[in-house]
């Protein structure tokens, strides 16, 4: 049981919910740095719109732009007349310190565990929740199938010591809807939120 | 993008607004006793807002003044009081009344939402005049349909673009694909210098030199307050999106938001009504939201309406002297209209339908 899998080659790794270029969607996710991290691309998207769409990746700092160019290859099928949610850049977040040497064929090794993941990865289970963690270099990953708003999300990154952080929820899955109506949502309440923050420290 | 029915903020259903004004006393200012230039202005987001929050964001454009329960924007995103503004030196006296309105029992108790502008200039607001018996008289007294503007409530003794400034009201019905959607606006506006203000992109500020506040000496602490309402269905992040927009209403009538400024947005919806028990102690609780793709309609909608807000406060505010005879002009409205009317921004009827035919 776990909400996302892990993917590891070399010193690279990434971060899978689901099936990438599954149909467009998108789920909330919250964000927090501490003192001087800087090694992120592809934040103001998710700043804007509290969301992400892509797996999330981990690199060697010095290999962050060649990662975030290999997502954007071989993640969505880029076009230009794709559809907007298709063409949202991934989340790359750089660590410190990692050797810069990758594998040979790192990229088709790469693509190969995206689309079939081995799996790693393991959730607790709270009140029904999955509830699910890592820490990737300097930056804590925190995850659930719970349906936390973005507000909710960056006080479960406040729980982190390292550098950066993220926290993303599954349970909301929001899709592109006609006719502008509105995608129904749910949130956790108070009490509950702070039930499965206590639960991850 | 046309406005609603009232061109107020209360064209979105459900909201409510009143005023208590406190004018008294005039010449040498006497601390503690007047002269009295000032006031509360409530807004009621909805009539239950104590026992069903709505979402809310906000956004500080300079962050020189007070809105309080902004922290608790940023950890819970919601709103669960009316929203109160007024002077300066009176921010704890209103949040101390609006505390004693909630319900008995309540904890965790909600914040208020109580923001301020400085009306020193005109008011004895180190007098601190406006006490729990205004809050009240505001909160009970407050209405939908046309919204008093101006000189009133908080806005009583405040100056805007060194005219007299004050509450200022707009609307407007959303186009497609959101049109059974408003949003709203109110300011209380005391912000920035003459020479910066601008109506609909003619320099009127430029060209208004005198009229200017007396003595000229005029204390150069300015700010604004804007609250945004829509009953679009926003979440939080959505709606510091649209607190953003608003800024660049502001923008538009010439503003830079100075560095002695407290500028504040506060944005909220009333489609998604939260019970509170839900909220603190249920499991889940349901909310709807607009998609991303949608949402421009409800972007021009805040930057329209707050640029008009700001500009209704100045036209519908009138002269005013307050303490020690300081005396703040109004806009002189035949003036503006005969310079916007040089700079081909007001048109007679016949000249509509020329342009329209372009």
């Amino acid at each position: 049981m776990r909400v996302f899998d892990l993917i590891e080659v070399g010193a690279l790794k990434a971060v899978l919910v689901e099936e990438w270029n599954a149909p467009p969607h998108r789920y909330f996710l919250a964000w927090r740095s501490l003192g001087d991290f800087r090694h992120v691309i592809g934040l103001p998207v998710v700043q804007e719109f509290a969301t992400f769409s892509s797996p999330i990746f981990f690199s060697p700092v010095p290999l962050l732009g060649k990662i975030y160019n290999a997502g954007l290859t071989l993640g969505h099928g880029r076009s230009h007349d794709m559809d907007i949610d298709m063409g949202w850049p991934p989340l790359c977040i750089g660590v410190e310190g990692a050797s810069p040497d990758l594998p040979e064929n790192w990229e088709t090794k790469l693509l190969d565990g995206i689309k079939s993941p081995a799996g790693k990865g393991n959730a607790q289970e709270v009140d029904g929740y999955l509830l699910q963690a890592i820490e990737a270099g300097q930056t804590s990953v925190y995850a659930t199938n719970a349906p936390l708003l973005p507000r909710q999300l960056l006080r479960l990154c406040q729980i982190s010591k390292l550098p950066f952080s993220v926290a993303f929820a599954t349970g909301n899955r929001i899709t592109r809807q006609k006719n502008a109506t509105p995608v129904q949502l749910q949130a956790v309440s108070e009490s509950q939120l702070q039930k499965l923050i206590a639960s991850y420290h | 993008m046309q406005p609603g029915n009232w061109n107020a903020i209360t064209d979105v259903p459900g909201v409510r607004v009143g005023h208590s004004t406190i004018i008294r006393g005039s010449g040498p200012l006497k601390v503690g006793k007047g002269p009295v230039r000032t006031g509360v202005t409530v807004i009621w987001p909805h009539d239950r807002i104590f026992e069903e929050y709505v979402p809310c964001g906000y956004q500080s454009l300079n962050g020189n003044g007070e809105v309080t329960g902004l922290v608790q924007a940023d950890s819970l995103g919601i709103l669960g009081s009316p929203i109160c503004l007024t002077n300066t030196s009176s921010v704890g006296m209103v949040y101390d009344a609006m505390l004693s309105r909630f319900p008995p029992g309540d904890f965790p108790a909600i914040v208020p939402i109580v923001g301020e502008t400085w009306d020193a200039f005109l008011n004895d607001v180190e007098g601190r005049h406006v006490h729990a018996e205004h809050v009240f008289e505001a909160m009970n007294n407050a209405t939908s349909g046309p919204v008093k503007e101006g000189c009133v409530g908080g806005g009583t003794g405040m100056m805007c673009y060194e005219f007299k400034g004050g509450i200022g009201t707009a609307s407007r019905r959303l186009t497609e694909p959101l049109q059974k959607y408003r949003v709203g606006v109110l300011v209380q506006a005391n912000n920035d210098p003459r020479q910066v203000l601008r109506i609909d992109g003619v320099p009127v500020g430029e060209e208004i030199s005198n009229l200017m506040p007396e003595p000229e000496e005029a204390s150069g602490l300015s700010s604004i307050l804007m609250m945004v309402a829509t009953d679009a269905p926003l979440l939080d992040y959505q709606l510091d999106r649209l607190a953003r927009r608003a800024a660049m209403g502001l923008a538009k009538t010439g503003s830079n938001s100075r560095n002695s400024s407290g500028d504040f947005v506060v944005a909220f919806s009333t489609s998604n009504h939260i019970s509170r028990s839900d909220f603190w102690n249920g499991k889940t609780y349901s909310l709807q939201s607009i998609e991303q793709f949608d949402i421009n309609p409800l972007f021009q909608a805040a930057s329209e309406a707050t640029e008009e807000a700001i500009v209704n406060a100045l036209f519908m505010a009138t002269d005013l002297e307050g303490r020690d005879g300081h005396k703040v002009y109004a806009l002189p409205i035949d003036r503006v209209l005969k310079i916007m009317e040089r700079h081909r921004r007001l048109f007679r009827p016949e000249e509509e339908k020329k342009v329209a035919r372009f």
